[in-house]
């Protein structure tokens, strides 16, 4: 492949329905994306309310021409989860599996290992692709020199780099938002639609550090991989993943979409991205095998 | 009682007492003491792995002088030196003597006497680390260590082991925790 | 057998840590039916410094467990890394040839060696791989031939009993010792502040990483320069386990993720086991030997007590507040109040 791609990753966030269809309006009519990655990835209990909107969002992102494809929980709990997973998953449409749950349920049809499955190298790779991966998001912790290597082995699989937004950490059984706000997650008033990238979490000595939305927990710095057209063409890398926010994401894939173009380096990718109000500091310490926080250019 | 104890600390007169004491046959028969357990139990060393390298610096606070342990197998080495004059190492370990015996003894859990403070760590964790679970595995009596054998092991482990209580309840030292 | 104290006997199968050949010694004599141990190296999920077992002691070390009737679980839990597959593999070889009953892994790539490789080989689902549902079970048990999945700690026993009831595999679930809040295999909170994680390097919040400072009168417990907790004068000092630190979020400061905590589910042995539990995990290969003693046979009078029809639970619970020395305890998941 010569040509970089560009995706909008899955929403983790509790937005409106409203917000949500504007959003996608905006991105099927602006965004220079090839691949747009939709459906509610954290929590269940959104499920029931946008559920409504997706077909909606699925046509207009289709008929502006973009691969959609549909993600799937990350940690299915409720018969509610798994029956989401299990109807999406049998579906002939492309989905992304963020649990080993709907591989079993693909049965070989193609499918996106998203960057909540726990693909490390190469044979488990390898496998999955056997049972239908055709693309593979990296876990976000994965240094650069592992995905080289299972690029390598597998020069047939698309690896999608998760290269834009908050880091998606880690999930739990434990809502987090609820217990901010001391409530149950059984009755959790959906507090968590308050914070539209994340409640930010701060150490003791008010460093900023985290951000919380319902089970998940993400980084509170920006990750941004801006390594170069070329440099992204050698490591094997197909695709970069940029993760929803709330600010001009279409600005974001404008300047995405000048650096896998080869317009731009990565100097002025980066200020570029530094002009934008972004939710957190960028970070890019993962690419390198350095703690996530960390920003190379420090 | 003459001296009001002090969570085991030696009473400061009797640690004045020692700082008279002559220094190099401790260290020379310490480093005997680690250089034949290299040559009984070789697993040990291999447990320590790199951190067999390393400069442990063992310092009862209660006490006028300071161990530096170097466990580098049969090449080991254990030496006193006076406070003022103690090296650099890798780690420090720091905490009354009574504390530091109990902790190759297994009467202290590493854990539980950091966490009160008792016990105080700085530099290399790693190496402490690999250091403490090695002492984990090695088990060792104080005669086993000091190259006893059959029945005057057991003379002498009884009688240490009696001492080392009597002086942990005389010193208030912390509680044992096994 | 493995698994077929279930079946004969209804007993819970107590499954205990062993960091250490002397740990592993204590854990058989005090009564353990199963004890759980890992290579020296980076293959297992608790790769801390002069911890662990070479080929040679695992082999002893089976040899000895066997001698007093406990099975040996060798843990080759961690995720391979690429490039580097032959280490795992290596691994899983060496358990084989040990003769140890099973094998604990999470990595598809290690599953995928040991079916391959090692066919009659017992595989059990390690908790890193964070199964929790009939579907994903059923993968591991359909592609790879897993016998038995070690349960998330973020389940209910309510619903560990509706799960026992949808899968044929067995099921281990955690009963003592450290608590993890977040879904184990699923989390890289530790490599974000450290770039050391349970699934990279099979380590979480390293000791190599962890600095305490002290600042007037207060002592700060901090991660790869991140501050986790404060303790103030005579405040007994915590290690910064990153999700169990103290933070700010909404202009409060609290134990956010979990308060510094571990899991004791004691008092839910007969509920468990009527949930159709298998085995009973006790977690715990840092600690000494001394704990693995004491806690094992708790657990051994508590399970033989269930077995007599009886209920041992003050006997029990006096045999292990010893343990946590005052530590402040939770039943975790298990009971649904916890989330």
């Amino acid at each position: 492949m010569s040509k970089i791609e560009l995706s909008i990753g899955p929403n983790f966030f509790n937005w409106s329905n409203e917000k949500l269809v504007d959003f996608y309006a905006r991105i099927a009519d602006e965004a220079p994306v090839e691949r747009v990655y939709i459906g509610e990835v954290i929590c269940g209990k959104r499920m029931p309310f946008n559920d409504k909107v997706w077909p909606e969002i699925y046509d207009r992102l289709s008929n502006a021409g973009k691969t959609v494809v549909f993600s799937t929980i990350a940690l299915p709990v409720t018969v509610r989860d798994r029956k989401s997973i299990n109807a999406l998953s049998a579906d002939s449409e492309l989905v992304e599996a963020n649990d080993i749950a709907s591989v079993h349920k693909r049965s070989g049809q193609p499918f996106v290992g998203g960057p909540f499955l726990n693909i490390y190298n190469e044979q488990t790779a390898k496998v999955l692709m056997n049972l239908g991966m055709e693309t593979f998001c990296p876990p976000v912790e994965l240094p650069l020199t592992s995905v080289e290597a299972i690029a390598q082995a597998l020069p047939d699989l698309t690896i999608e780099l998760f290269a834009f937004g908050r880091l998606p950490l880690a999930v739990s059984g434990r809502c987090y938002h609820a217990r901010a706000h001391k409530l149950h997650k059984d009755n959790c008033q959906f507090i968590c639609d308050r914070d539209l990238d994340g409640m930010d979490v701060t150490t003791l000595d008010d460093q900023k550090f985290l951000s919380a939305n319902g089970i998940q927990t993400l980084s509170h710095s920006v990750q941004a991989i801006t390594l170069g057209r070329d440099e992204l063409l050698t490591k094997g890398i197909g695709r970069l993943r940029l993760s929803p926010h709330n600010i001009d994401m279409i600005a974001i894939a404008e300047i995405y979409r000048d650096l896998v173009a080869g317009n731009i380096e990565s100097a002025e990718a980066e200020a570029r991205l530094q002009a934008q109000p972004l939710p957190g500091a960028l970070a890019n310490g993962y690419v390198t095998g350095k703690p996530g926080h960390l920003w190379q250019a420090d | 009682m003459f001296f009001k104890p002090d969570r085991g600390l030696f009473p400061p007169a009797l640690q004045k007492a020692l700082g008279i004491l002559p220094v190099p046959p401790l260290g020379f028969a310490l480093t005997k003491a680690v250089r034949r357990l290299a040559r009984t139990r070789p697993d040990l060393f291999d447990r320590l792995d790199t951190y067999k390298r390393s400069h442990f610096i063992i310092d009862p606070v209660d006490v006028p002088h300071v161990f530096r342990l170097i466990p580098n197998g049969e090449h080991a080495s254990v030496e006193l030196f006076k406070r003022k004059d103690a090296p650099e190492g890798a780690a420090r370990i720091s905490g009354p003597l009574i504390v530091l015996l109990g902790l190759v003894d297994g009467t202290y859990d590493g854990d539980a006497v950091f966490f009160t403070r008792d016990l105080v760590i700085e530099g290399d964790t790693d190496a402490v680390l690999a250091l403490r679970n090695t002492m984990e595995e090695a088990d060792l009596s104080p005669a086993e260590f000091l190259g006893f054998n059959g029945r005057s092991r057991e003379v002498v482990d009884g009688a240490t082991n009696k001492t080392l209580d009597h002086l942990r309840r005389l010193l208030d030292a912390p509680t044992a925790t096994s | 057998m493995l698994g077929q104290r279930n079946d004969n006997n209804p007993s819970l199968e107590l499954v205990c840590p062993a960091g250490t050949p002397a740990a592993l010694k204590a854990a058989a004599e005090a009564g353990a039916h199963s004890i759980y141990c890992g290579l020296r190296n980076e293959t297992n999920a608790r790769n801390f410094p002069g911890l662990n077992f070479s080929e040679k002691e695992l082999n002893a070390g089976v040899r000895l467990a066997h001698r007093h009737g406990s099975h040996v679980l060798v843990a080759v839990n961690t995720f391979a890394r690429a490039g580097d597959t032959h280490i795992w593999k290596r691994a899983v070889d060496a358990v084989a040839a040990s003769g140890a009953d099973a094998i604990i892994a999470a990595d598809i790539a290690v599953l995928d060696y040991a079916k391959e490789k090692h066919p009659d080989l017992r595989l059990h689902l390690s908790v890193q791989a964070a199964a929790a549902t009939p579907e994903s079970i059923s993968f591991y048990q359909d592609t790879f031939g897993v016998q038995r999945v070690v349960l998330p700690r973020v389940m209910s026993v309510e619903e560990i009993a509706k799960l026992n009831k949808e899968i044929t595999v067995e099921t281990e679930v955690f009963v003592f010792g450290g608590l993890c809040v977040m879904t184990e295999g699923r989390c890289a909170l530790s490599s974000y502040a450290t770039g050391k994680s349970p699934n990279l390097t099979g380590v979480c919040s390293p000791p190599g990483d962890v600095s305490y400072d002290e600042e007037g009168s207060n002592l700060y417990a901090r991660l790869g320069g991140f501050t986790i907790d404060g303790f103030g004068e005579g405040e007994t000092a915590g290690y910064p386990t990153l999700c169990k630190g103290r933070f700010k979020a909404e202009g409060e400061t609290s134990y956010l993720f979990e308060d510094p905590v571990s899991l004791n589910a004691a008092s839910l042995l007969p509920r468990l086991k009527k949930a159709g539990v298998t085995a009973c995990k006790i977690e715990g290969r840092q600690r000494g030997k001394a704990y693995i003693s004491q806690v094992v046979k708790a657990f051994r009078t508590a399970v033989d007590a269930l077995d007599a029809g009886g209920n041992a639970e003050e006997e029990v619970s006096a045999m292990l507040s010893a343990m946590t020395e005052g530590g402040r305890e939770t039943t975790g998941a298990y009971k649904k109040i916890w989330r």
